[in-house]
């Protein structure tokens, strides 16, 4: 089966205070309203984590050259501040030459940090905690070609 | 300035599945109040066309200081590479795809000396970014509205 997935990271930025955030975004030139992947495989993980704790996230099924959507969270314990990274081992555009990601992100119960990448060449995909107590919840998905 | 972001994302069986479906099982990824608002410092809107096979290093916001944590996404329609190197000096390296119907996106948030995008492609890309400088953020920053959307949905 596949399935469609449907993202919108969206930011909005205002000169004043407003009521309703979501009324309004001049951002909306630059970034689409909406982003729709159809995905035809992917595997969501909770990890409860301390700092130098890791873990490789397996998508099965897939090779080099597939597209795939990666969606971190991570939230620290007891409203403090968690921190995590994903480090992903790559090829380069030109298929040979080895490159690495070391994509941080940081946030709080209240205001939880995030990480979305849409990439393809990657061979591997470790979430890597930076702080103790952290609660880690992660998408990896292969967008369907 | 006044800074909200949110994140929704669904899985549905087909493709001719609408954003309006929503609402069925759900992961268990919080789904909260849609709204959050925090002050933030400066922030960097743009849009740039890129070259074959260029690259460009970002400006940053003015006032940013590497100590300082930037919120960094960019859209895509091409390929770009991107390359951020840490205040350490170590470097992260990520190739970020999109297509016209699909966009490639990349989000993070992290201290930074630099960004450079690199487009290794042979035609010219559009991209888009943001460069938000967080506000200094722990368990006694005060919030207006509530927590933050992250819905995800599985039929």
């Amino acid at each position: 089966m596949s399935y469609t997935l449907f993202t919108t990271p969206e930011i909005e930025i205002y000169s004043d205070n407003v009521t309703d955030p979501m009324s309004s975004s001049f951002v909306q030139a630059i970034f689409n309203e909406l982003l729709q992947y159809e995905v035809d495989s992917y595997k969501v993980q909770t990890l409860v984590m301390d700092s130098g704790d890791s873990s490789t996230i397996t998508l099965t099924g897939t090779v080099l050259a597939n597209r795939k959507f990666i969606l971190l969270k991570v939230v620290g314990a007891d409203r403090a501040i968690g921190h995590a990274h994903i480090l992903t081992a790559a090829k380069d555009y030109d298929g040979v030459t080895s490159i690495v990601g070391r994509i941080h992100t940081m946030g709080t119960e209240l205001f939880p940090g995030y990480i979305l990448l849409t990439t393809y060449n990657v061979s591997q995909i470790d979430v890597v905690a930076d702080s103790d107590d952290i609660e880690v919840q992660i998408f990896a998905s292969k967008i369907q070609a | 300035m006044i800074f909200a972001r949110r994140f929704f994302s669904k899985l549905a069986p087909d493709s001719d599945a609408s954003i309006s479906d929503l609402g069925v099982a759900r992961w268990s990824m919080r789904d909260v109040d849609p709204n959050i608002r925090l002050v933030v410092d400066g922030e960097v809107n743009a849009q740039l066309s890129l070259a074959t096979v260029t690259s460009v290093t970002l400006d940053l916001p003015d006032d940013y200081v590497n100590t300082d944590y930037l919120f960094c996404q960019f859209q895509t329609e091409g390929v770009m590479k991107v390359t951020v190197t840490n205040p350490d000096s170590s470097t992260s390296v990520v190739l970020v795809s999109g297509t016209s119907d699909t966009p490639g996106i990349y989000s993070f948030t992290q201290k930074v000396t630099s960004i450079v995008i690199n487009n290794p492609t042979a035609t010219t890309i559009t991209i888009g970014y943001q460069l938000i400088i967080m506000p200094p953020l722990d368990e006694s920053t005060s919030f207006r509205g509530g927590a933050q959307t992250f819905g995800m949905y599985q039929p």
